[in-house]
């Protein structure tokens, strides 16, 4: 189950500038939403190797078409505890600055358009200490957690490696 | 990056391959084997970067390179004998060159080279000259013309004709350039003395160039330049063709030269020398007397423009209609390309006079082919697209061992119908992999002719004479591991120069020539390369090199080497027994960080000495960082590959006694010694349950040795390296990953890194549970 999202499909340059094209997918019961311009592709589960004393929601490296790539469960990175990985369960491959990654979600729901004024700044919550999330979006049925890709990748990687002693 | 930058950069590649040529051919001709032809190479490599230099502006290399030009033609017209030549001199003078060469790409000034420009023009000034005119200054001119060089007899005219700009310059600074002017005006140029007395045959060059020249990087004056000056009778710039200024586009060539000869070459060799520069409708060779005197050469072919090889046929079928008829030569000018009617004893028919002028034309059809096969031996391709290559059949070879395990899992019978097939796709997919690998690969000449240079400064400033001898430099090796070998070879170099040569009346004392001798020799060797660095010096001084070791306390007071082990602590860090610490090496920091480095790239350094007699250095390294001949194995449920190069044995571990030091840190006896042992499902911390049964010895980058213990070895397999980093980032204990037959990926271990993890903290959980028991 691969579903490519090339941006040829979805322009990020839209006409109507005020709006953001919304990827949303659900951890749990919540949802969360990334700009699609960022999707590359998004893949059904897959085996990752997992990679020694990295941080707990580093699920591991996998092979994409050749390129190795980091997973990152976001269940783990919202406090949830680890994903139960099946076969239902969603990979999001993103682009997040110069490098490629895999968001693992429980499953993708819709592609939204929201406008731009509809993204309320996130409340300064306590139990976001890694200020994962950017922004809300209220939709008619649920709110989207906007996230911040580079904040739930950074704490994964280069950090992490520091604090296991890479120094010694 | 404009078209302009991009042309530029492909000049300047194109430098460095032009400098090696000449510097070979230069160091061969040194060496004593005395070739015109490589002269010629030299001469036409000098050339080549003058011509460049000029199209692009860079007035300094130009300047420069002219002149060393002008000395080279002396020698290639023979005005100075081989022997009398002053190679040394010229090998410098390549060097400046490779320096403003390096300038210009960098944009930085240049360095004036007085001293070698003054002595560049002594060249061919020799005795015979009875009044030697004054040496011309050198200081370039204002605009991109050449400096005239005074003495060059011939070619003052060539040499002024520089582009278009560089005319119209000259013309309004006429009075400057008064020496050299004559070019300028539409009257041919007033033929000099031996052109014109000489023996030859006249020859009406008309060369008209299609207005993209200078597009091409070409200029008229190295078109021009590629006829012997001795031959020039006159050339005459038609200028009849440029558009009146306003309409003009100063990068469209407009300008038409005639050219009159009077040479001994033949219309092939003039060929020849257009090769690079023009088509073949872009110029015109008419010979004069061509058919009355020289009715002979017709035997050769007449690679001409076609009107003009007609025009020779239509005389030669009036020649031969009157020497009679010859049935059986009737089909022969279709089979031989290169009929030679006159020559050949049986006449042709004059009925077939339009069958051989028909294949007359052919002929230079043929030449034009082959002239372009010649050019189409190499091609130059962007690293890039290589390295995209390189992961796509990196892919295909996944997706095929992918494949083989899905087939296995069939009935017997779609797999044995299948297997065949499967097999074949193995067989190929390695083959193209291997292929791929092979256009990666590079000849080792590209780091090699970067030595001479090296040597040649070293020996300069240590007062020493040195050879330098390369062989197998078209040893080739992947570009992965060309980019790391400047560094030791260099290192190891000027080790050689400075620690193992001695000064010459050192080598006099000790009944040696007073010059040394440096090999530097490269060859395939069991998958490997191998390079060696051999001198024939003092070798290693292993007393003075013990006692400093004992003093640093790297060997115990008491403690007893035996001579090799002596010669190894070369490589223990910070010592240096040079007696004085020079800027060439004897800080200390050589050899260590040479075997540090090329021990991170999977490769090994050893070194041999023999006292008084010299001292030789061996490096030996994968030819490819991109692939990697591992060993699988499986530890939990994860698997890893170790390096083979790092592994030196393996055994059961049930048959290796395990004691634990207090802390907890388990070692094993192996060979005689103590040898820590690691669970690398501990350091690695591995999923699943692990069951120990092997256990690797491996070796570290400080040759010490380490157990490691795994479940299971899966097997041998060559594995493609992939970065971790590129989307991730270091990964402890591992270099790189890569992908399995599976699909599945597997970590690249580094036992360095592991130990380093193993020490920093995350201590076997077992090894905690004795510390608190």
């Amino acid at each position: 189950m691969t579903l490519q999202l090339g941006e040829k499909h979805f322009s990020s340059a839209q006409p109507e500038s005020a709006a953001r094209r919304i990827v949303t997918f659900k951890v749990g019961d919540r949802t969360f939403g990334i700009d699609v311009g960022m999707v590359r592709e998004i893949k059904g589960w897959q085996a990752t190797t997992p990679l020694p004393h990295a941080a707990p929601h580093v699920r591991g490296v996998l092979n994409l078409r050749g390129v190795i790539l980091a997973v990152y469960d976001l269940r783990t990175a919202i406090g949830l505890g680890a994903t139960e990985a099946t076969a239902t369960h969603v990979i999001v491959v993103v682009d997040v600055e110069d490098k490629t990654a895999g968001l693992l979600v429980d499953s993708v729901s819709d592609i939204v358009d929201v406008p731009v004024s509809a993204v309320r700044p996130a409340p300064d919550l306590e139990r976001d200490e890694h200020g994962l999330i950017e922004g809300l979006v209220l939709l008619d049925t649920d709110i989207v957690a906007l996230l911040d890709l580079a904040a739930v990748i950074r704490d994964g990687g280069a950090e992490a490696q520091i604090k296991t002693g890479r120094a010694a | 990056m404009d078209p302009l930058a991009e042309l530029k950069q492909t000049f300047f590649q194109e430098c460095d391959e032009l400098l090696g040529a000449l510097e070979q051919k230069l160091q061969a001709l040194d060496e004593g084997s005395v070739d015109s032809e490589d002269v010629n190479a030299a001469f036409r490599a000098i050339h080549s970067i003058k011509g460049g230099a000029g199209a692009f502006g860079c007035t300094e290399l130009v300047g420069f390179a002219h002149v060393f030009e002008a000395a080279l033609d002396h020698l290639r017209s023979g005005r100075v004998a081989i022997d009398d030549a002053p190679f040394t001199l010229f090998l410098r003078c390549s060097d400046a060159v490779a320096d403003l060469v390096a300038a210009a790409r960098n944009d930085e000034p240049a360095t004036e080279r007085p001293d070698l420009l003054a002595a560049l023009e002594q060249v061919g000034k020799a005795p015979q000259a009875p009044v030697a005119a004054p040496p011309a200054p050198a200081v370039p001119a204002p605009a991109p013309v050449v400096p005239a060089v005074a003495d060059n007899d011939a070619p003052i005219g060539i040499a002024a004709l520089g582009n278009l700009l560089a005319m119209v310059e000259a013309k309004t600074a006429a009075p400057a350039a008064a020496t050299t002017d004559d070019g300028w005006d539409d009257e041919p140029v007033a033929a000099p003395e031996p052109a014109a007395g000489k023996p030859g045959r006249d020859v009406q060059l008309r060369i008209m160039p299609e207005p993209d020249l200078f597009r091409r990087v070409i200029e008229p004056r190295v078109v021009l330049g590629s006829l012997p000056a001795d031959d020039i009778v006159s050339i005459c710039c038609d200028l009849s063709q440029v558009p009146p200024l306003e309409s003009l586009d100063v990068s469209d060539c407009w300008l038409r030269f005639d050219v009159t000869l009077r040479t001994g070459l033949s219309v092939e060799d003039l060929h020849g020398r257009f090769d690079f520069s023009l088509a073949n409708e872009e110029f015109e060779i008419v010979f004069a007397e061509e058919a009355e005197i020289e009715a002979p050469q017709a035997d050769e072919p007449m690679a001409a423009a076609p009107e003009v090889s007609s025009a020779v046929a239509a005389d030669l079928s009036a020649i031969l209609a009157k020497l009679g008829p010859s049935p059986e030569a009737a089909n022969e000018p279709d089979i031989q390309p290169e009929p030679a009617p006159v020559a050949a004893p049986a006449p042709v028919v004059a009925a077939e006079a339009p069958v051989s002028g028909r294949a007359a034309t052919r002929a230079p059809a043929a030449a034009d082919t082959s002239a372009r096969q010649r050019q189409a031996v190499s091609v130059r391709v962007d690293l890039d697209r290589i390295d995209k290559l390189m992961n796509l059949v990196g892919e295909i070879v996944i997706t095929q061992s992918m494949l083989v395990e899905c087939v296995r899992s069939l009935p017997y019978d779609v797999h044995a119908k299948t297997a065949e097939g499967m097999l074949t796709l193995s067989r190929q997919t390695r083959e193209l992999q291997d292929h791929v690998m092979a256009v990666r690969a590079q000849p080792v000449k590209a780091v090699f002719q970067r030595m001479p240079r090296l040597v040649r400064e070293l020996a300069q400033t240590l007062g020493k004479e040195v050879r330098l001898v390369l062989e197998g430099e078209n040893t080739e090796v992947d570009k992965t591991i060309i980019e790391e070998l400047a560094d030791p070879l260099t290192h190891m170099i000027r080790n050689s120069m400075d620690h193992g040569l001695e000064t010459p009346d050192e080598r006099a004392e000790a009944g040696k020539p007073r010059e040394g001798t440096i090999r530097l020799i490269a060859e395939h060797r069991a998958g490997r390369i191998v390079i060696s660095v051999t001198d024939d010096g003092r070798g290693i001084g292993r007393e003075r090199l013990l006692a400093k070791a004992r003093s640093r306390g790297l060997v115990g007071a008491d403690e007893r080497l035996q001579p090799e082990e002596i010669d190894q602590l070369i490589f223990a860090a910070g010592l240096s027994t040079a007696e004085a610490v020079s800027d060439i090496s004897g800080r200390g920091v050589g050899m260590d960080v040479v075997r540090r480095n090329v021990e991170s790239l999977g490769g090994r350094i050893s070194v041999d000495s023999e006292p008084g007699r010299g001292c030789k250095f061996t490096l030996a390294l994968p030819l490819t960082l991109a692939v990697l001949e591992g060993m699988v194995i499986r530890c939990g449920d994860d698997r890893y590959v170790i390096p083979i190069a790092s592994v030196i044995e393996t055994q059961h571990l049930a048959s290796t006694p395990i004691e634990r030091l207090p802390f907890g840190q388990e070692v094993l006896r192996w060979r005689g010694e103590v040898t820590p042992l690691y669970r690398l499902g501990d350091v690695m911390g591995s999923m699943g349950k692990t069951n120990e049964n092997i256990v690797i010895i491996a070796e570290t980058e400080r040759g010490n040795n380490v157990g490691i213990a795994v479940d299971e070895i899966v097997g041998q397999q060559q594995v493609v390296v992939k970065s971790l980093e590129a989307n991730y980032g270091a990964v402890n204990g591992a270099s790189a990953a890569t992908i399995l037959g599976d699909g599945l990926v597997a970590l690249i271990l580094d036992i360095d890194s592991m130990l380093r993890l193993a020490a920093s903290g995350n201590r076997p959980p077992q090894s905690d549970l004795k510390m608190a028991g």
